[in-house]
């Protein structure tokens, strides 16, 4: 009996995708808007093409049958339920359910979900992972991989879902860089965001200053971050630049784009920032806080001051392009490239990136592979960019001019072009060490140098005390 | 030939077949953990397949002598539990003793008052302060405004945040040990405070001299759960000085309590060992506290 159903099941499965296939090239209904005029620069856009389609595509209806068939061809084999988790993001929420119903219409399987809020979710996959009761599917910054593939949690992308030379072929070396092992991915990339500076336009105009502008080099910046600045009564009452807040964008980019083998050695796991372009980066990202002014820790402390109207600029993953739209809907804001932190620097932006991994305990592997290609094909990625607010992995995307001839999509795509992944082998464990340099910088006053090297000596400490090997 | 146990046995095998269940609980939830806690915190002991690795003690010689982190937020639970414990006492027993006046008015409606932030959720009432201490334009720093004052960073500034969420936490637990303390006082006999009267004594008098060494078992209670409440230091810093962009028990550590300290050493680098150590230490630390408080505070008084 068992037998006869999983026939009927791989049957139906092989048809769908067939059929399926046909419709392969059409466009998804999240497919990219007309778009609008840019607002001048090289790099500058609005926002409201790309943030428009965000709100659209994730108030839409589900990802259409051409998503879950482009270029699907799963290995013959009967499809049976698996289980995802993921931290909690309303837009991605929202589309990962949308792709499990397109999914359920091709392949007759209907995925089990669930949105783990961003505190808990490492705490809840770690313990799950280890008690033999995790998901099959999950999702995991590139950086921590490592991590999780030395414990024996993943399991590799196997050959007949794609081989290593197919990965490299498909998708940018920036995402992959940090998924291989031992000749092996254990992981295919997702949610790809570069840093870009937002500009409040309005305030721009009324400090005399052209939203339309990239800032060309690190002082042209600093002088309009100082102009955008106003205090009343001695207190500030309008920051030039939202950073005391979440500073993190700038100590993953800025120091990243000053070294071109990244801030990790690959060969000795020696932390590269901690020596003379990177205590330039620090000392420029901190001396606005604590020389500049331009920010202060106790204005509007960790409240939204850009999407509150009131900071000038501030620097964001390209998600929130989409997210600005649905948090400050009357702000008018444009995206750009960042400006130059370091005197020598050697991309335009840095890019962080994270996975769909498939645990190695899980009892439905092909299945679990089956719908991480179905997430990560280039259809789906084309509803993630229009719906998820995220730049595309796969390079045959990152080329497509219909997509780039969005100016919002443009400046994300323009950014990613040459970007440098931030490749520092933790995630909230080194953001609590980069931090606690930020702090010891701008809270505690301790000097540039000491506190830099304090934090590259605890980073590598950290390895050590994780296992991490090159 | 068989003995039969006198009623005296048969009662003390019933007691613990009845303790049996009760018992069993405990020890598969407290004394179980306990022990594996303990065997953790011997060890390197990383989650998953990677090899568990005997260390002896290192973990408790690293917690005590290298790490600077464990030091500092051993130096914020002890700050924040002298902070909040005592100034919580005085204001709760002046609180009661004023809702304890024979004829006051509303006395119901002002101990439901006192009592509201009790039941409040601790997550929730750590979100609104969160907001009251804002710097900039939170009610706290607008109130310090009113007189002209410039009012402090609070969780901005590092040399205030813990005071920012003790201030949170006594306002928050008044209520409960006024509850303890009005119990207490309910318990002394009416004829001593008249006895007191009728030999002239002062009203200071009749507090030092009755009140407090009568109210002692009480004092003793809601210091010991205080402290206790003190050294888990947890919710509160997780909620009012963590977001999505910051680690709580910023801002420069200067919030991180050592509960903090080990769920963050425990789930982030997903380690078993050392945070283990961290919990075996916190438990030989409230035991002591525990112990000398009773030895300093707890009197005996009859009269």
């Amino acid at each position: 009996m068992l037998r006869i159903r999983a026939r009927v099941v791989t049957t139906v499965a092989v048809v769908s995708l067939l059929v399926g296939a046909c419709g392969g090239a059409s466009t998804p209904s999240g497919s990219i808007a007309s778009s609008s005029e840019p607002t001048g620069s090289s790099s500058a856009a609005t926002p409201s093409s790309a943030a428009t389609q965000s709100s659209a595509a994730t108030q839409s209806a589900p990802p259409s049958q051409a998503a879950a068939t482009e270029q699907a061809s799963p290995p013959n084999i009967a499809l049976v339920p698996v289980t995802h988790w993921q931290h909690q993001s309303d837009a991605r929420a929202a589309l990962v359910k949308g792709f499990i119903a397109s999914y359920k219409e091709v392949t007759g399987v209907e995925n089990s979900f669930e949105s783990i809020p961003y505190g808990d979710y490492f705490t809840k996959l770690g313990a799950a992972l280890e008690a033999n009761n995790g998901p099959c599917v999950f999702q995991l910054p590139a950086n921590i991989l490592a991590e999780y593939q030395k414990r024996g949690e993943l399991a590799p992308v196997p050959d007949d879902v794609m081989t290593s030379a197919d990965i490299e072929s498909t998708f940018s070396p920036a995402s992959t860089r940090l998924l291989k092992f031992d000749g092996k991915y254990y992981g295919l990339p997702t949610d790809v965001q570069t840093m870009l500076l937002f500009y409040n336009d309005d305030l721009f105009r009324a400090a005399g200053l052209d939203p339309t502008k990239d800032f060309a080099t690190w002082d042209e910046f600093r002088e309009a971050a100082i102009k955008l600045t106003k205090s009343d009564g001695g207190q500030m009452s309008q920051a030039g630049l939202d950073i005391t807040g979440s500073p993190y964008q700038w100590y993953y980019s800025a120091p990243t784009l000053a070294y071109q083998d990244g801030l990790v050695n690959d060969s000795t796991l020696a932390i590269n920032y901690a020596s003379e372009p990177g205590y330039q980066v620090w000392d420029r990202l901190t001396s606005l806080v604590t020389k500049d002014k331009v920010d202060s820790p106790q204005f509007l402390a960790d409240q939204p001051k850009f999407a509150s109207g009131l900071a000038g600029m501030t620097l964001r993953e390209y998600t929130f392009s989409g997210v600005f739209k649905q948090t400050a809907p009357d702000l008018k804001y444009s995206v750009h490239l960042p400006p130059p932190v370091a005197d020598k620097q050697f991309a335009a932006a840095a890019t962080t990136s994270w996975s769909y991994a498939v645990g190695s305990d899980c009892k439905d592997q092909p299945s679990a592979w089956a719908w991480v290609r179905y997430l990560t094909s280039e259809a789906s990625q084309r509803i993630w960019i229009t719906g998820g607010g995220e730049l595309p992995s796969r390079t045959a995307v990152l080329n497509d001019a219909t997509l780039s001839a969005d100016p919002g999509v443009a400046v994300g795509f323009k950014s990613l072009a040459d970007a440098m992944p931030y490749d520092s082998l933790g995630w909230d464990d080194v953001f609590s060490v980069q931090q606690k340099i930020w702090d010891s910088i701008v809270l505690d006053g301790m000097d540039v140098k000491s506190a830099v090297d304090a934090g590259a000596k605890g980073e590598a400490d950290l390895y050590k005390q994780k296992g991490v090997t090159n | 030939m068989r003995r039969r146990l006198g009623i005296s046995g048969r009662q003390t095998i019933w007691a613990y077949v009845f303790l049996a269940p009760a018992f069993l609980l405990f020890a598969l939830t407290v004394f179980f953990p306990m022990v594996r806690a303990f065997q953790f915190s011997l060890y390197h002991w990383p989650l998953g397949s990677a090899p568990k690795v005997f260390v002896g003690l290192d973990n408790y010689e690293r917690l005590l002598t290298d790490d600077s982190l464990f030091q500092k937020a051993l130096v914020n639970t002890l700050y924040f539990t002298v902070a909040t414990v005592i100034p919580t006492l005085v204001i709760a027993l002046a609180v009661a003793l004023l809702l304890n006046r024979p004829g006051l008015r509303a006395r119901g409606v002002f101990r439901t008052i006192y009592f509201v932030p009790v039941v409040t959720s601790l997550v929730a009432v750590a979100f609104v302060w969160r907001v009251l201490l804002e710097p900039s334009f939170g009610l706290v720093n607008g109130v310090f405004r009113l007189f002209g004052l410039h009012g402090p960073g609070w969780l901005a500034d590092p040399a205030w945040a813990l005071n920012g969420v003790a201030l949170m936490t006594i306002w928050r637990d008044v209520g409960y040990y006024m509850v303890i303390f009005l119990a207490g006082l309910q318990t002394i006999p009416r004829d001593i405070y008249d006895a007191a009267e009728v030999d002239g004594a002062s009203r200071w008098q009749t507090l030092r001299r009755i009140t407090l060494p009568l109210l002692n078992p009480s004092i003793v209670l809601a210091a010991v759960i205080g402290v206790i409440y003190g050294l888990q230091l947890f919710t509160q810093v997780y909620i009012m000085t963590g977001s999505p962009q910051r680690l709580a028990g910023g801002p420069s550590d200067s919030t991180t309590s050592i509960v903090l300290f080990i769920v963050q050493q425990a789930f982030r680098p997903l380690e078993m060992g050392y945070p283990s150590a961290a919990a075996i230490v916190l438990f030989g630390l409230i035991m002591l506290v525990t112990l000398v408080q009773l030895r300093l505070i707890q009197r005996r008084f009859e009269y």
